[in-house]
């Protein structure tokens, strides 16, 4: 689906409808193309169009996400807050393109990533190597902050997103506040007497800038 | 820049085997391992051969894992195929690791100190060495380590060119 914006005066001054019949009656009597209406379209306006930039075409209202990768945009994917022993404690996403079939695997595979990662990057560097920051592949990014406590706090964005580390330990803050202070909560538990957390968490990273999407840009 | 630093360079494929070579001279040594070639300036890693092969396995694994739990699906396409999944950058506090893919599954990375720069320029050139002097000679055997010795050289070049700058 596309858009297309007409200025209708010009259109009336050239008989631009009258031209496009003909155009289409000739490729009745002759197959001249294979599609209806664009190539005529095309034959009367080659050289007199401007292109649109691509937010104007809001295709499927919001539930496409096959946008071109040079334009704009700076995505977040996922968060997640592992406490010790490799426990998941808190996962939240947003706009994965890739559904996540089985989210205790994914830990298991986050966790162990951020262990062997840490390991390899103390053994490869140099002497005083202390932590891993972040990797990146080309389809996303993901961060990485770590706790003397034992505390990982990941975030997965697009590879465009420039370095997280100062975000993580503002949400580590929140963390100590909203979930350690909690006398309701036991080290070591899910966060659910602590939804204060979350929303204090959603609230933080709706100020960041790659938590916009292309969408709210269109909309504004 | 990269001089004062130090630099190492590895690449590593999907199969392995291990050599060793001697030490050039005093400031720089390599080791080739499996399909990796090894470059430490200034002895700024005591890495045995066992550990560069362990590490370059460690590494092929997060690759892998680190594509496998991509939260993106790959961008279609006609060739979406050829897109490569692995990890391009890995930083840590004090280093970053860039990697460069290849078509075939040979993986060519190195080891930079900040300042940081791209470094994809010398991995491209170090792939095309590699397809030039190594894969083109008659006597090397697929993903036997490598003994060549104007592979070597023409990578001692294109990373003192490189460090130059």
């Amino acid at each position: 689906a596309g858009v297309m914006v007409i200025d209708l005066e010009r259109w009336r001054q050239r008989h631009a409808s009258q031209l496009i019949a003909e155009w289409i009656a000739m490729n009745a009597r002759r197959r001249l193309w294979l599609h209806g209406s664009q190539p005529p379209l095309l034959l009367l306006f080659h050289d007199e169009v401007v292109s649109l930039h691509w937010s104007w075409n809001v295709d499927g209202l919001g539930h496409r996400l096959n946008y071109p990768k040079n334009v704009q945009r700076a995505w977040i994917y996922n968060f997640y807050t592992f406490g010790r022993g490799r426990k998941l404690l808190c996962r939240e996403e947003w706009n994965r393109t890739r559904a996540c079939r089985d989210i205790a695997e994914e830990s298991k595979y986050v966790s162990g990533l951020l262990i062997t990662l840490k390991s390899f990057a103390q053994q490869l560097g140099p002497p005083r190597t202390q932590a891993f920051l972040a990797y990146s592949t080309p389809q996303y990014k993901l961060h990485s902050f770590e706790t003397i406590s034992g505390y990982r706090f990941v975030l997965t964005t697009d590879p465009s997103v420039p370095d997280q580390q100062e975000c993580l330990r503002e949400i580590y803050e929140i963390f100590v506040e909203h979930v350690i202070k909690n006398p309701l909560y036991q080290l070591g538990d899910e966060l659910e007497h602590c939804p204060v957390f979350k929303t204090k968490l959603h609230s933080f990273l709706m100020t960041r800038p790659f938590f916009a999407s292309p969408f709210q840009s269109v909309v504004a | 820049m990269l001089l004062d630093g130090g630099c190492g360079l590895t690449f590593h494929s999907e199969s392995e085997w291990i050599l060793d070579l001697q030490p050039r001279d005093s400031r720089c040594w390599w080791i080739l391992n499996k399909l990796e070639v090894n470059f430490h300036y200034q002895g700024s890693s005591q890495l045995s051969s066992n550990d560069k092969i362990r590490l370059s396995s460690t590494f092929h694994g997060i690759s892998a894992i680190a594509a496998q739990i991509s939260p993106v699906k790959r961008s279609g396409g006609p060739f979406s195929f050829l897109q490569t999944t692995g990890i391009r950058t890995l930083d840590a506090d004090t280093f970053r690791l860039q990697c460069f893919h290849t078509a075939t599954g040979v993986k060519i990375f190195c080891v930079m100190l900040p300042p940081y720069v791209d470094a994809d320029i010398l991995l491209r050139q170090v792939y095309s060495h590699y397809s030039d002097y190594v894969l083109k000679n008659p006597f090397y055997e697929l993903d036997m380590p490598i003994r060549c010795e104007p592979f070597e050289k023409e990578v001692q070049r294109s990373l003192s060119e490189f460090q130059g700058r």
